[in-house]
């Protein structure tokens, strides 16, 4: 199992911690150490300086005040102990002996008749010395409480890991638990630190990343929605035309094919690649007068069958290229489907557009091309926040578009 | 003589024919996105007409009721 970021700082702070502590410990013992020998230097050269003096006034060695120093008069009088350790040419010493006796020496240089005469002062400091009889006696309990303060130090540091690594812990669980399609939140998200600026960079990121998913899976199943059906009624029509010429009416629908896949071609692609599609702010009015002039040149309509009921500026939020194929769609589906005599109502009120068309009575309706274009027509409203609804009668087809307002 | 909003309309019922122009379109193109109300545009259409009428073209701007308006050109050819 791989080290996790938990236990990689839990292991980065504990070995801090203990390193720490057996640095200082040892320095502490070193300076405990180095002050003891330096007392007893002390205490040996304050000697020396008496025993020197001593000899300067009366002409000969003295024994030392302190019952813990002995003066010898010459390298031969001193035990063999430290003879074996200390040169005779050395002026101090430090000689620890296997029966745990612990000395220190000193070299006293004299002048006597004119001949100088090296006198030593051995100091017997095991009696003492404090810092290895504290670690004798009281070692065990301080051996202990250190252990102690380590374990707790441990324990913090466990806790301070712990408490440092949970959010990005759960960041990286609420990442691995994300399925497409699924909602994308992390908890983390409000953070003010790097944290959080990494979990709002992920979300919106993944976000993003769904929906041009969620994009491209449309753009395919609309490309084999939507054109499968003007390609066959073309494939159709080149068929017959292979075998007689071509009438008007086949022309035409072959030309309305062609003019239809343009149109669906162009709205898929504005689909699919459009990342923003709604927020222009768009004068449906002036789309409806633009939509239904391109149709009056195509069909032979008189438009004084025209009911328009709309204010004179019609502000709504949506995608300018969008806007013109549902009103395209619906306007052409009213022209063809109704006839040359049929009646187009064009209605706005309280959020709704409403398009409706009469039907000519006792004919078979011809809703083929109609419901083929229903699909698309829902995905480019919804796309703009849009909503459609297609009402079919016995006489009359009505479409309310329940549109998205400037605000 | 012929205004200058006047002008301004034929020249564009001119670029788009034989298409039409909605009259949103001539709103927009004349006065912007802040356009007075639609009387002010059939006033100046009206003024156009007559204009026309003046030269003998009175049938050549064609309204299209609620949707716009359209130049209809029928000149004979030089004999």
């Amino acid at each position: 199992m791989s080290w996790s970021i938990r236990r990689r700082l839990f292991a980065a702070l504990a070995g801090f911690t203990v390193l720490l502590c057996l640095c200082y410990t040892g320095l502490a013992l070193v300076i405990a150490y180095v002050t003891e020998d330096m007392l007893v230097q002390r205490l040996l050269e304050r000697e020396a300086g008496a025993v020197s003096m001593r000899w300067q006034q009366h002409g000969k060695l003295t024994p030392s005040g302190s019952d813990l120093i002995t003066v010898y008069g010459g390298y031969l009088d001193l035990p063999q102990a430290v003879r074996q350790q200390v040169p005779p040419s050395a002026p101090r010493g430090e000689v620890f002996t296997t029966t745990g006796q612990h000395y220190h020496v000193l070299a006293l240089d004299l002048v006597a008749a004119g001949q100088p005469r090296r006198s030593y002062l051995l100091a017997d400091v095991a009696p003492v010395l404090v810092v290895s009889r504290l670690a004798r006696e009281v070692g065990g309990v301080v051996a202990g409480v250190a252990l102690a303060l380590i374990a707790l130090a441990l324990l913090l540091a466990y806790w301070l890991a712990r408490r440092l690594v949970l959010p990005l812990q759960r960041l990286a669980r609420e990442a691995r638990l994300l399925a497409p399609g699924g909602a994308v939140h992390f908890s983390e998200r409000d953070r003010s630190d790097e944290i959080g600026f990494l979990a709002l960079r992920l979300e919106t990121t993944f976000a993003e990343l769904q929906a041009v998913l969620q994009r491209e899976q449309a753009f395919a199943r609309d490309v084999s929605h939507e054109l499968r059906t003007p390609l066959t009624l073309m494939h159709n029509s080149l068929a017959l035309a292979g075998a007689q010429p071509l009438a008007a009416d086949g022309q035409a629908q072959l030309r309305q094919g062609v003019d239809d896949m343009r149109a669906t071609i162009d709205v898929l692609f504005a689909l699919a690649r459009a990342e923003q599609l709604p927020g222009d702010v768009v004068d449906l009015r002036g789309c409806i007068e633009q939509c239904l002039l391109r149709l009056l040149d195509e069909y032979r309509w008189d438009a004084s069958l025209l009911a328009l009921d709309l204010p004179e500026r019609l502000d709504v939020v949506g995608n300018p290229q969008l806007t013109m194929l549902p009103l395209n769609n619906c306007l052409a589906n009213a022209l063809f489907h109704g006839g040359p005599a049929c009646r187009i109502r064009i209605a706005y009120a309280q959020g709704c557009l409403s398009i409706s068309n009469t039907l000519p009575a006792g004919q078979p309706r011809r809703i083929q091309g109609f419901a083929h274009g229903q699909s698309l027509l829902g995905r480019v409203t919804q796309a703009m926040r849009w909503d459609i609804r297609f009402h079919a009668g016995e006489e009359y087809y009505r479409v309310d578009i329940l549109l998205l307002l400037k605000p | 003589p012929l205004t200058q909003t006047g002008f301004k309309i034929l020249l564009l019922l001119c670029r788009e024919h034989p298409h039409a122009v909605s009259r949103s379109a001539l709103l927009q193109q004349l006065w912007g996105s802040q356009p007075p109300d639609s009387d002010a545009l059939k006033s100046h259409i009206y003024a156009l007409r007559k204009q026309l009428e003046l030269v003998g073209a009175a049938g050549m701007l064609v309204t299209i009721p609620q949707l716009g308006y359209r130049l209809v050109f029928d000149v004979a050819p030089p004999p």
